[in-house]
């Protein structure tokens, strides 16, 4: 809880690994936990200085994706996930992707502890992942075949007993 | 609106947020990578790969299974279990089998948590066997030694096999050190034990063993005193409770508890055992009984006290009606064991207002039911 008179500043600058400055509303990065505790933490200091968050892990491509959800979701109550309009929203921002880009975004809600877009990116790999058959799923995620021959054949012969 | 920024200010760079943030993760994720390290997602950390795996519909497992050895060891681990309960994904199914009138032919029927008849499991493997023990353990069926009948002669076994919910798939475990059947077996503190029953030649076994899930292995621990068949166990507060059946000690039928205590392998006995119980089942904190001198009363054992209630048992229909218990939804459902058209399952709800405990339900197992098992995956 920031609670010193001197936290009057409502907006912060982050940077992206690419060496790009970001200046974003409070509010908005605050849908990362790693950016509120960033802010939190130098509220406590008291200083008048506009903060600058760096983030090494995350290019500027992503990170406007990254702010891009953010300021979407700040407009929205914490326990409004389950708002049709916001998951309409959620849903047409990552149908855009490649797999490429899903997967940095997801590496990026990861480190920037952004939970809720966490979730959803992950929700929408396990989405992906539902509708296709073995082949397609090595072939997307560049997953090797490391079954001998007769492994995969006892393999099918039991999916063969589908589920009923 | 987040931008780029054109003016220069005078910025205090916040360096402390990054010593400590998921320090941890990365460090094991880069040494993960010197140890000819493959992602389960090329390109995420396997923590958040592993979420991604957990949250897909389950009638997918078995494709994902089929993808590689790493897909397909995750899907069947306890993490795997464990991630999709915390997600909130774990469903709860009532595995019963059934047996046809000529007391041939069984098979597992899975009904869902409303009670429709979701899917059959594929045969059990091995010969047809009576007389084992079953449980559930982190999504896994046990399916544990028994008797097999050819020409008439009974022969004990000491196989293990396994059902695995997410692959849909039976495989065979190791097997017990001595074969058996008509035993007693419980989970305790996440081993599964094994106790007494018969034996080679009908002889009549005091000895028991335990199974440890995450090594594959059965290890004889302490007998009981005497030997006990026919009975049941359970499982509370890290103790075992071997109940019911017969020993070699007492005249007809024991009334005595063996309980044995993990933590200093020991057995020890407690006196007010209930006898001759023809399907049970744990509830809660409590164990439920149902005793073949009197199919109208619920035998309620309460482990904190080692006391016994009893709860009046609301007859329908026909007085012959034998139950067999089932549990689904925190609900105790008294399944008929013969195949009774007219009846309806009752079911008991414990947490029921006083006086509406009892209901009937439409769920029912399509044949005889000779056990159920609850099964959360």
């Amino acid at each position: 809880m920031a609670s010193s008179s001197s936290s009057s500043l409502s907006r912060v600058v982050v940077k992206s690994s690419d060496n790009n400055l970001f200046v974003v509303n409070k509010k908005v990065a605050s849908q990362s936990q790693l950016l509120k505790q960033c802010i939190d933490n130098m509220e406590e200091k008291g200083t008048n200085d506009v903060i600058l968050i760096p983030l090494s892990n995350v290019t500027s491509n992503i990170l406007t994706l990254v702010l891009e959800y953010c300021e979407k979701h700040a407009d929205f109550a914490d326990d409004d996930n389950n708002n049709q309009e916001l998951k309409q929203w959620d849903h047409e921002f990552l149908k855009k992707f490649d797999y490429a880009t899903l997967n940095s975004l997801t590496m990026a809600a990861d480190y920037m502890v952004t939970k809720s877009l966490l979730n959803l990116c992950c929700q929408f790999i396990a989405d992906s992942i539902k509708d296709l058959t073995v082949q397609q799923i090595r072939q997307i995620f560049d997953i090797k075949n490391d079954f001998t021959p007769q492994e995969e054949a006892d393999i099918k012969n039991e999916n063969a007993w589908a589920f009923r | 609106m987040p931008g780029f920024i054109s003016e220069k200010r005078r910025l205090t760079e916040s360096s402390m947020c990054f010593s400590n943030h998921s320090k941890d993760a990365h460090e094991t994720r880069s040494q993960a990578v010197n140890d000819c390290y493959v992602p389960i997602l090329p390109g995420l950390p396997d923590d958040v790969a592993k979420l991604c795996l957990a949250l897909v519909p389950r009638t997918s497992f078995p494709t994902m299974g089929a993808v590689s050895n790493l897909w397909r060891s995750f899907i069947r681990s306890k993490e795997f279990i464990t991630i999709r309960k915390q997600v909130g994904l774990l469903e709860e199914w009532l595995y019963v089998l059934t047996i046809d009138d000529e007391g041939k032919e069984s098979q597992w029927e899975v009904l869902d948590c409303f009670g429709n008849r979701d899917r059959i499991l594929p045969p059990m493997p091995g010969e047809f066997k009576m007389g084992f023990g079953v449980l559930v353990h982190h999504g896994k069926l046990l399916v544990m030694a028994g008797r097999t009948v050819s020409d008439g002669a009974a022969s004990p076994t000491a196989d293990v096999y396994q059902y695995d919910s997410s692959l849909n798939r039976w495989s065979k475990l190791s097997s017990m050190n001595v074969a058996r059947y008509d035993f007693a077996c419980a989970e305790v503190g996440g081993m599964i034990y094994a106790v007494g029953g018969y034996g080679l030649d009908g002889e009549s076994l005091c000895s028991a063993e335990v199974y440890n899930p995450d090594t594959d292995e059965w290890t004889l621990i302490e007998s009981l005193r005497r030997p006990r068949w026919g009975c049941f166990a359970c499982g509370f507060e890290g103790k075992l409770y071997v109940m019911g059946g017969r020993s070699s000690f007492t005249i007809g039928n024991s009334k005595f508890v063996d309980v044995y205590d993990p933590d200093n392998h020991s057995w020890c006995k407690m006196k007010n055992g209930c006898v001759m119980v023809t399907t049970h089942a744990v509830l809660g904190k409590k164990l439920y009984c149902m005793e073949w001198k009197n199919q109208r009363k619920l035998a309620v054992f309460n482990p904190d006290d080692n006391s016994w209630d009893t709860i009046p048992v609301p007859v329908t229909g026909s007085l012959s009606i034998g139950f067999r218990f089932g549990i689904l939804d925190g609900k105790l459902l008294l399944f008929s064991i013969k195949h009774e058209p007219g009846y309806r399952t009752l079911l008991y709800d414990p947490e029921a207002a006083p006086g509406s405990e009892w209901k009937t339900t439409d769920i029912k197992p399509s044949g005889s039911c000779l056990c159920s098992v609850t099964m959360k995956a």
